[in-house]
């Protein structure tokens, strides 16, 4: 697979016929025999452009991967280093990645960050939680890729800001990481 | 008017006028009348707008493209209440916040309309 987004970049943007080239070589040598039939590939790139905060290009390359996709079965993976916690993770700057992606996937999937959220939610708002626990689970948004509760809460809250949304990621994130502690100390007993 | 539910849909049947009317106290259900009869009026600036797809007075989408050219509702959030066969997707491109997809039936409406009334009462105020 291609080691930077200069080798298919023109322009700032990158280039389809660059990336069709770069790739379709990279798949070729890990999988001459059968094509891309059963392969899985891991796009680093696209996280690479969004850290150096180029988003309108790491959702032109994610564009770009699903043409190829269209045209080739095999499986992509990508990932982006984003602070859920952080001002980045909203609405506007994720809209691009979601709809171009069918599912999201946590990097720690063991509920600690949803146990927060909804404790956060509890503290800071409670017994009008319930209601907003109500709209964050009916919200319909068909053109984005599944994702896990916890992420839902977070985009929710931050894109339909009561005006207490900054409070309860804070309080969200400092529950957070007492949970992460928690488990940690108790993973070393 | 702040905090309040303008609700968009008034001739809305009886599910949603009785899902409304558990909440009058936070809920206007003649929305688009109070829009229409007081364009200009500073006192018409509610804390959410809830557009109901299926009993709008005009077509809905045309609802949505003419909010954000008011001045006085560009921060006030638009939740949508629509039937299956409406695409969404064009509804959050013209700006709609959040849309909940009801179905013939109209179940569970009521608590929806309970977490807007509930969402609606929290702008404005400071985590405890």
């Amino acid at each position: 697979m291609p080691q930077t987004p200069a080798e298919f970049m023109v322009d700032g943007q990158p280039d389809w016929l660059r990336f069709e080239a770069v790739v379709r070589e990279a798949m070729r040598q890990v999988h001459p025999a059968n094509g891309a039939e059963g392969l899985r590939a891991y796009g680093e790139m696209v996280g690479v452009l969004w850290k150096a905060r180029q988003f309108s290009a790491a959702i032109r390359l994610e564009q770009l991967c699903n043409r190829l996709l269209e045209q080739s079965s095999f499986s992509l993976y990508c990932a982006y280093a984003i602070d859920v916690f952080g001002e980045e993770f909203a609405v506007a700057n994720l809209d691009g990645v979601l709809c171009t992606h069918t599912h999201m996937v946590p990097a720690q999937p063991n509920g600690t960050l949803e146990a927060a959220l909804n404790r956060s939610l509890d503290e800071g708002l409670g017994s009008k939680a319930e209601g907003l626990r109500i709209l964050i689970k009916a919200n319909h948004r068909p053109a984005w890729a599944v994702m896990p509760a916890a992420e839902q809460i977070v985009l929710w809250v931050r894109h339909n800001p009561p005006a207490q949304a900054d409070q309860i990621i804070s309080l969200a994130q400092h529950h957070y990481l007492r949970l992460q502690l928690a488990d940690s100390a108790l993973g070393g007993e | 008017m702040t905090n309040l539910v303008l609700l968009i849909g008034e001739d809305a049947g009886e599910d949603l006028s009785q899902a409304a009317g558990l909440h009058q106290h936070r809920i206007h259900r003649a929305g688009w009348s109070l829009l229409r009869t007081q364009p200009k009026s500073r006192r018409c600036s509610p804390g959410v707008i809830l557009l109901d797809f299926v009993y709008s007075p005009k077509p809905a989408f045309e609802i949505l493209r003419w909010l954000p050219t008011e001045q006085r509702f560009k921060e006030v959030p638009v939740f949508v209440l629509a039937p299956q066969t409406v695409d969404v997707s064009e509804a959050y491109a013209l700006g709609a916040n959040s849309c909940f997809i009801q179905d013939q039936a109209r179940e569970g409406l009521e608590p929806i309309v309970s977490g807007i009334a509930a969402y609606a009462s929290l702008i404005g105020e400071r985590v405890s």
